[in-house]
């Protein structure tokens, strides 16, 4: 199975935030594919128009390089589950894992024991007879997972799976949807604003900002090597040094960084992850003064100024310990984590 | 002023009529209907006049003209209500008129519609005329009779006229609180659109059709003011039945309209229970 959008664009009268523009996206069969972020970006929009709910003003959708577009939702094959679960009051938790299956005419014998082996397999066995009110929030979600997969669909959406969920909860979730894929080998893609469960689940991640897709890569490369400022500070990329890359190095007002291998010369902005920033004894790459320090739990953030260029790092608790605002330190900037990103278009 | 007694003190008002009014009047009427009247000389209660109107035919013909009445005018304005707030969930053009005619009918007294139906649909009233206008029939006494008919259509058009609107918001409000996602649910888990309506929609909105219709069908089963002006001279509805009891010049005759109004209210607080238990399974409770 493999969904492809061919420059899919729709958009609202009134709601001119929401729509998709232009987007052309391919999802790998039988893998994970995270559809990120920020709200009103369109990224339920454009799981809406695949599920079939909307109808694109233009481009295609095809699922084996075949349009899908003139089928209705119950035709496709691809299941949606919705952010807050949304399974049905009036039914119990084995009716509503069986509705799929009963709309589609299946015998009663087999439609029970699909429904048994995928409440098995979500960890809800023996809650078949309770009714929806009587489930907690993390069961009803992973009822309403058993209500898709047990369709054995084509491709599953999920809306925001992890949202309405309490922090404990998540971790258990995530793991849940990570099992459930390996299991079943179905093809998903999850729409998230949190790039963090993004970097957790995905195998590939595309990033949507005001209705375009703005990147496409693996969790890993997408964090790492960003393709532009917008995506890196979507992963809470903090520095962003304007400059010029010129044979291996990297002219700023930081003065002259080695560059790894391979980045183009030409104008451009550095960029270096917080956590990648050491803060160094002697005098590093550059000497700067601490403007704030805040302890975060498992790390502290320390804002500096070197230069006039303000920097952030994320360090080891004791790194910090004996620093405060207004004390100088040196600051290296390893030269693997070093990423040129394209100068941003001048508007 | 304590937490306990403030919402009693709220509730008095319309305890005192409920209770005032209604109790007072069934029990006063629950006596009389067993024949207790010192006034007229009866003063030992029995079961006479119960027994009187059941072994009677004509208490037993108006007894199911009222039930066909009230059942016929149930089902086919909650049908057509059913429909209409479907299609006013829907935007089209022309949605605010149909909209705005549905309430405006709520406006509109019954017996004014009841007059409106005897124009239109009597044999001398203007569809006779039109028809015979146009060679349907020989002459406009030809038309089929619709009022003062022994099927009591003309009743029945009336309170599907007035109760539909009535339906009809009910289950809009009702559409409206469902969450939207539900259909959508549906439809992704392969649900075509009828069976979203027969499987996710109506099981939904069970709960206030009930309420809804359940209030149509008691009304239709005891009002008496359209029976009295469309319909038939023998059967009559009950209700008129019942009235015709309460005025007669002779006082002996009152005991019986009484327990014809007792066994009104028993048969509607009996059918409405029993409906209410086969609509609403359990699991549709909140």
């Amino acid at each position: 199975m493999t969904l492809e959008l061919r420059d899919v664009t729709k958009t609202f009268s009134d709601d001119a935030s929401s729509g998709v523009r232009n987007v052309s996206l391919r999802l790998p069969e039988g893998q994970l594919t995270a559809l990120l972020g920020p709200s009103g970006a369109g990224k339920t929009t454009a799981m809406r128009l695949i599920a079939g709910l909307l109808a694109p003003d233009s481009g295609d959708i095809l699922l084996d390089g075949t349009s899908i577009l003139p089928l209705p939702p119950e035709r496709r094959g691809i299941v949606l589950v919705f952010q807050n679960a949304l399974l049905f009051p009036h039914m119990s938790l084995a009716e509503n894992v069986a509705f799929g299956l009963k709309m589609r005419g299946l015998p009663r014998d087999e439609t029970a024991r699909r429904v048994a082996e995928m409440l098995d397999l979500v960890q809800l066995t023996g809650l078949g007879s309770r009714r929806p009110h009587e489930l907690s929030g993390g069961q009803l979600q992973r009822g309403a997972l058993a209500r898709a997969l047990v369709l054995k669909p084509r491709l599953m959406l999920l809306d925001e799976p992890l949202s309405s969920l309490d922090v404990a909860l998540r971790e258990d979730m995530r793991d849940l949807i990570r099992h459930l894929q390996r299991a079943t080998g179905v093809t998903l893609l999850m729409v998230t604003h949190d790039q963090s469960e993004a970097v957790a689940l995905a195998d590939r991640i595309a990033l949507m900002m005001a209705g375009r897709l703005i990147q496409e890569a693996g969790p890993d490369e997408i964090f790492q090597r960003p393709n532009s400022v917008a995506t890196a500070r979507f992963f809470g990329g903090t520095n962003f040094l304007p400059g010029r890359a010129d044979k291996g190095r990297f002219i700023s007002s930081l003065g002259p960084l080695v560059l790894p291998p391979g980045q183009p010369n030409g104008p451009g902005v550095l960029t270096i992850r917080p956590e990648a920033v050491q803060l160094v004894d002697g005098s590093g790459d550059v000497r700067a003064q601490v403007t704030e320090k805040l302890f975060l739990g498992s790390q502290t953030r320390v804002r500096l100024l070197a230069d006039g260029v303000p920097l952030t790092a994320l360090v080891a608790p004791d790194r910090a310990e004996a620093l405060s605002p207004g004390s100088w330190i040196g600051v290296r900037l390893p030269t693997h984590a070093l990423w040129v990103l394209p100068a941003p278009a001048a508007d | 002023m304590s937490r306990r007694t403030r919402p009693l003190l709220l509730l008095a008002p319309a305890l005192v009529l409920l209770g005032g009014l209604f109790f007072a009047g069934l029990g006063l009427g629950l006596v009389r209907s067993f024949r207790y009247m010192p006034a007229l000389g009866l003063d030992t209660p029995d079961l006479a006049a119960y027994a009187a109107i059941l072994q009677s035919g004509t208490f037993l013909a108006s007894l199911g003209l009222s039930l066909w009445i009230a059942a016929a005018s149930t089902v086919l304005a909650s049908i057509l209500a059913l429909g209409t707030a479907l299609l006013l969930r829907e935007t089209f053009p022309g949605r605010a008129l149909i909209g705005f005619l549905v309430q405006l009918n709520l406006t509109i007294p019954h017996v004014v519609g009841a007059i409106g139906i005897l124009y239109l649909v009597s044999q001398s009233g203007s569809f006779a005329r039109l028809a015979f206008a146009a060679g349907l029939v020989a002459v406009p006494s030809d038309f089929p009779p619709l009022t003062h008919d022994p099927l009591a259509i003309g009743i029945i058009l009336t309170y599907v006229w007035k109760e539909l609107p009535f339906i009809a918001l009910i289950l809009l409000a009702n559409l409206q609180a469902i969450p939207p996602g539900h259909e959508a649910a549906a439809r992704s888990l392969g649900a075509g659109r009828w069976q979203v309506l027969r499987h996710v929609t109506l099981p939904l909105l069970m709960p206030g059709l009930v309420a809804a219709s359940s209030l149509v069908f008691a009304f239709a089963f005891g009002a008496y003011e359209i029976p009295l002006l469309l319909g038939a001279h023998a059967p009559e509805a009950l209700p008129v039945a019942t009235w015709r009891g309460f005025t007669a010049v002779d006082l002996m005759h009152r005991p019986e309209a009484y327990a014809m109004a007792m066994i009104v209210a028993l048969v509607s607080a009996v059918l409405l229970a029993l409906y209410a238990s086969f609509a609403l399974p359990r699991r549709a409770r909140p």
